[in-house]
């Protein structure tokens, strides 16, 4: 159980750093007032919904 | 980013104006959003029919393992869908009023950015081509370019054929932009060549007698003939003579010359009408 969760924590940390170069692109090549601002922030949301429900499922239920 | 608020996109030359901006159909990206879509409800339709029917039943460690499984894949699609997007999103046509930029995001870490002048530009050429675009009006765009300069294929941009018959009117504008800026320059060449001709001339020369009040031109021997030509009758005291007509005199100088520049034809901006 310990490497399964070890094993989520090392793809949490991969899926962590392709969305900061996610996020440099849209920063680095939008276009003031479209619509890559919006899409960083339901991204956001949906991963921390995402992480977050995960993590509350196997430690409560 | 740090240059966004002064310039509309990276690259954009100080005093060029964007006439043109655009991206591709948002139905071009139906197809993936489709298809993340599906990849994100497929392992719930499944887990409900499996669940219903009863065919599996975990342990607690295996219901971990599934939640743990289940979200890595939610991650994975969501990922996936934003790399989708931002190759979407970030494909851009832009037409300014002196160039054509494409620029084409492959993904991430992979951006493919070509210009042409608009004065380069051969032929442009607009293709609507399956059911979705037919009714929903989006095609390809193919801009033919003059020289080395690469050809462009813009895909699934909406109303290919008015972008296309606007890419031809700019090119057309900023052709005649060219001569003019040409012609402008070739009359300034030679307005500034009069001018210096008319430097190099001696100026007559204005002396006053010592003695008298009369004042006494010094003019140079040719132009001193000249006048004394001039004023041949005069000086005689007889009847006023006609001046000797040259031929071809009157016909260079004192017509019109058409192709001459005069600094009002500057001002305005435009130059010798060649």
């Amino acid at each position: 159980m310990l490497w399964i969760i070890l094993g989520y924590i090392a793809f949490l940390v991969v899926f962590f750093i392709f969305s900061i170069a996610a996020f440099y692109h849209c920063r680095e090549y939008g276009y003031t007032g479209d619509a890559t601002n919006l899409m960083m922030i339901v991204y956001s949301l949906i991963s921390l919904v995402i992480i977050i429900g995960t993590f509350y499922t196997l430690l409560f239920f | 980013m740090r240059n966004k608020k002064r310039l509309f996109f990276p690259g954009q030359e100080k005093g060029e104006k964007v006439i043109f901006f655009t991206r591709r159909h948002p139905l071009s990206f139906l197809g993936m959003f489709l298809f993340a879509f599906f990849m994100t409800v497929l392992p719930f339709l499944v887990y409900w029919v499996v669940s219903a029917r009863g065919v599996v039943e975990l342990d607690p460690t295996g219901q971990k393992v599934m939640i743990m499984l289940s979200g890595t894949y939610l991650l994975f699609v969501l990922g996936f869908f934003l790399a989708a997007w931002i190759d979407y999103y970030l494909d851009i046509m832009i037409v300014t009023d002196s160039r054509i930029v494409d620029i084409a995001q492959n993904v991430l870490f992979s951006r493919d950015v070509a210009e042409a002048n608009l004065t380069d530009i051969e032929d442009v050429n607009a293709e609507v081509r399956g059911i979705l675009p037919t009714f929903f009006h989006f095609g390809t765009v193919f801009v033919q370019t003059a020289g080395t300069a690469r050809n462009f294929e813009f895909k699934s941009m909406p109303d290919p054929y008015g972008i296309s018959r606007m890419i031809v009117d700019l090119h057309q504008k900023s052709l005649l932009k060219e001569e003019k800026r040409e012609a402008r320059e070739i009359g300034e060449s030679i307005a500034s060549r009069r001018e210096n001709d008319k430097k190099e001339e001696p100026k007559p020369e204005i002396k006053k007698s010592a003695n008298s009040s009369e004042e006494q031109l010094d003019l140079p021997a040719d132009a001193t003939r000249q006048q004394s030509n001039s004023l041949g009758g005069l000086q005689a005291g007889g009847p006023a003579t006609t001046p000797p007509k040259v031929e071809g005199i009157e016909a260079g100088l004192g017509g019109e010359d058409n192709n001459s520049v005069s600094h009002d034809d500057l001002k305005k901006g435009g130059g010798a009408d060649f």
